[in-house]
């Protein structure tokens, strides 16, 4: 009878290796679909292993299959919700930690800047982390870069040695940037000057061209007495294009700033060979 | 722990609507665009009275509307309105619509009645004027 | 007893062991997880499982939960399709229901659409949701026959109340005359756009209009030819352009108020479902 019992067990064995086997077997073939770039497969496969995984003992990768695939496609949202699910599961510190500054980089990438700050707080005053300051330093600082604010990311990153190249493209961003407030100045001095000062040539001289000209013609009507003419030209034409000419002082080097914004994160997404979001 | 587990359970069927169409890899880009209409300094033109038209819209963007500031509130600004109003019926009809919109343009007071876009401009496009309007550009 | 009890146990084996062999792609456990799917509103993914299904085993059933979820994600041609199939099968009371609602959805004519055998009902509840949804239709096409009493038979007294005041809007819609906006502004600028309750650009208009007449006027008295044709011109672009906005006006008035009285009655059948019992659009716990 004894013997029947350890045959039993035998069997009971082989019966949970072949569970094990074929939901190992579906990771694989979820991970394959993944690779292969079809990602709404992978998900299928995925959500398929995580349904018959019982035990929920595939819940960490499944679900960070899944938020991967999502982020492939753009569908930032629920890789955050299936990133969520991945940390409840996490087994041990790394995987929890791995899994947090997945959901930052998302964050960073669709612009949450105030989330991503609260979640760094956040990790920095968890003693699980206490090792890992120089890498949520990194984070933050790509927030930072993300959020515009170049002079919080050159301090911040140069708190990291490891960082100095990402550091130093973001110091030549804050050389090359226009200051809106200098441009704006230069403009109720001089009309179009500020236009000039952006690089917008054109537009800065036809702007000093209209102000000279209404401006003449203004004068000319008061020192006629022609008051009404004068009052006329002078606020509905005048003053009309000195605004127009502060409005664009404005609107270039706001403009020119977001080029350079804009041209630093292309170059950083095809180039940097650092981590990146 | 169970607050989490209780947004998770609830906000799962609001992500249900994304996947309910097939899609594929998605091109992320760091960098930000904003998708507004934007002028079209062009001269080409089918035929020869939308090529004067043309001209005439241009060499006023140049010379005036682009060096006088930011005075329409609308998208697409009253010239482009004027213009694609035109392309969109004929010279009577488009120029009718672009009479009727001066006067809104002139009405400070009632900017609530449009659509605000990204850039702050109130939409308000020629083809929910049109006498043959489609339905559902009028909203 | 504890050999039988331990023979009985082993018999079990060969069966787990072959289900296992086959994966987690046998019929029951796709159908189980196609389920789950359908439960968890993934719907592409849950038809894709059935339709999965469907070709190595046809039937009713499967067919009948890839039209519900063609409909839950709002594709209601295909649901129509599915529901047309099955209209004489197992499911053919259920399936007849929903494609009248898949017809109402798709703002197609129900008349056109039901056969003699569509309003045959075993199954009372559903007769009643066929015949309540019919009615629904009745009103939103604004038809003058929608009888009172027949409300009055078919609904509870609230809803029939609700349902009455909304025939009665569809079918006397209050809408404005573009041709009378026309000719009030041709009359005086602006008339026509306060008519359409469009009172600051009807206000505008007139003041626009009036003060370049005034210009002209003006011009013209003083002696100053040139200025008053420039202001007369002015004029009749503010004049011809008042009338042409008012009939413009007044027709996306009309169009707005439809929308909306469709958009509410929509939004009230949603929330009743259709007079739909929800059990036959899937059950879930």
């Amino acid at each position: 009878m004894k013997s029947f019992w350890l045959l039993f067990i035998f069997l009971i064995s082989v019966e949970t290796g072949f569970a094990q086997l074929q939901l190992e077997k579906q990771l694989t073939f979820a991970e394959s679909l993944f690779v292969q770039e079809k990602y709404f497969d992978a998900i299928t496969e995925a959500k398929r292993l995580s349904f018959f995984d019982i035990t929920s003992q595939y819940s960490f990768r499944v679900n960070s299959l899944i938020a991967e695939s999502y982020r492939q496609g753009g569908k930032f949202s629920e890789a955050v919700h299936y990133f969520t699910k991945a940390e409840i599961a996490a087994n041990n510190v790394k995987e929890l930690f791995k899994t947090k500054i997945e959901i930052i980089k998302i964050n960073i990438l669709r612009r949450a800047f105030y989330l991503v700050d609260h979640q760094l707080d956040d990790m920095g005053k968890d003693a699980r982390f206490a090792a890992d300051s120089s890498s949520l330093q990194y984070w933050r600082g790509w927030n930072y870069l993300f959020h515009d604010d170049w002079e919080k990311a050159v301090e911040t990153l140069g708190k990291i040695d490891s960082a100095a190249t990402l550091k130093n493209i973001c110091e030549e961003v804050q050389k090359k940037k226009y200051s809106v407030s200098f441009a704006k100045g230069l403009s109720v001095v001089l009309p179009g000057a500020g236009q000039i000062y952006t690089g917008n040539y054109v537009s800065g001289v036809l702007s000093l061209g209209w102000n000279v000209l209404l401006g003449y013609l203004t004068v000319q009507a008061f020192s006629a007495d022609r008051a009404f003419d004068g009052m006329a030209i002078g606020t509905l034409l005048w003053l009309r294009f000195y605004n127009g000419n502060l409005s664009n002082a404005e609107k270039f080097a706001v403009e020119k700033n977001e080029l350079i914004k804009n041209e630093t994160l292309d170059y950083l997404q095809k180039n940097y060979q650092g981590l990146k979001p | 722990m169970k607050i989490v587990w209780l947004i998770l359970v609830f906000s799962f069927s609001l992500f249900a609507q994304t996947d309910w169409q097939r899609w594929q890899r998605t091109e992320i880009n760091y960098s930000e665009t904003v998708n507004d209409s934007k002028r079209s300094y062009s001269l080409h033109a089918d035929d020869p009275f939308e090529f004067l038209l043309k001209t005439a819209a241009v060499t006023y963007w140049f010379f005036i509307s682009d060096v006088d500031g930011d005075n329409c509130p609308f998208d697409p600004s009253c010239s482009s309105f004027f213009l694609e109003s035109v392309k969109a019926s004929n010279i009577i009809e488009g120029t009718l619509m672009f009479a009727d919109r001066f006067t809104r343009d002139f009405n400070v007071l009632n900017r609530s009645d449009y659509r605000v876009t990204r850039k702050g401009r109130l939409a308000d496009p020629p083809e929910k004027y049109l006498l043959t309007t489609v339905r559902s550009k009028v909203k | 007893m504890q050999t039988i009890f331990f023979l009985s146990l082993l018999s079990l084996f060969p069966s787990f062991l072959f289900s296992q062999d086959s994966a987690l792609f046998t019929p029951e456990k796709r159908k189980a997880f196609a389920d789950h799917l359908f439960c968890e509103k993934d719907y592409l993914r849950a038809s894709e499982e059935y339709e999965g299904l469907q070709s190595v085993n046809k039937s009713d059933s499967l067919s009948y939960y890839i039209g519900l979820c063609f409909l839950k994600m709002n594709d209601y041609e295909k649901a129509k399709d599915y529901f047309s199939q099955l209209k004489n099968s197992s499911l053919g009371e259920e399936s007849r229901l929903l494609f009248l609602k898949t017809s109402f959805l798709l703002n197609k004519n129900i008349e056109g659409e039901s056969d003699s055998s569509s309003n045959q009902f075993m199954n009372k509840e559903l007769k009643t949701s066929f015949r309540r949804l019919e009615l629904a239709a009745q009103i939103k096409a604004g038809m003058d026959q929608t009888n009172p009493l027949s409300l009055n038979n078919h609904f509870e007294e609230s809803d029939a109340q609700i349902l009455k005041s909304f025939a009665d809007k569809f079918s006397h819609p209050n809408s404005k005359s573009p041709f009378a906006a026309a000719l009030f502004s041709t009359l005086l600028p602006g008339a026509g756009k306060i008519y359409t309750k469009n009172y600051g650009d009807g206000i505008t208009s007139l003041i626009v209009t009036g003060l370049f007449t005034f210009l002209w006027y003006d011009n013209f008295r003083a002696g100053h030819p040139t200025r008053a044709w420039i202001f007369a011109g002015l004029t009749g672009f503010f004049y011809w352009g008042s009338v042409y906005g008012s009939y413009i006006s007044a027709r996306n008035y009309n169009l707005e108020k439809e929308e909306e009285l469709n958009n509410e009655f929509q939004s009230y059948l949603s929330s009743k479902n259709y007079f739909i019992p929800t059990e036959i659009e899937g059950s879930c716990k």
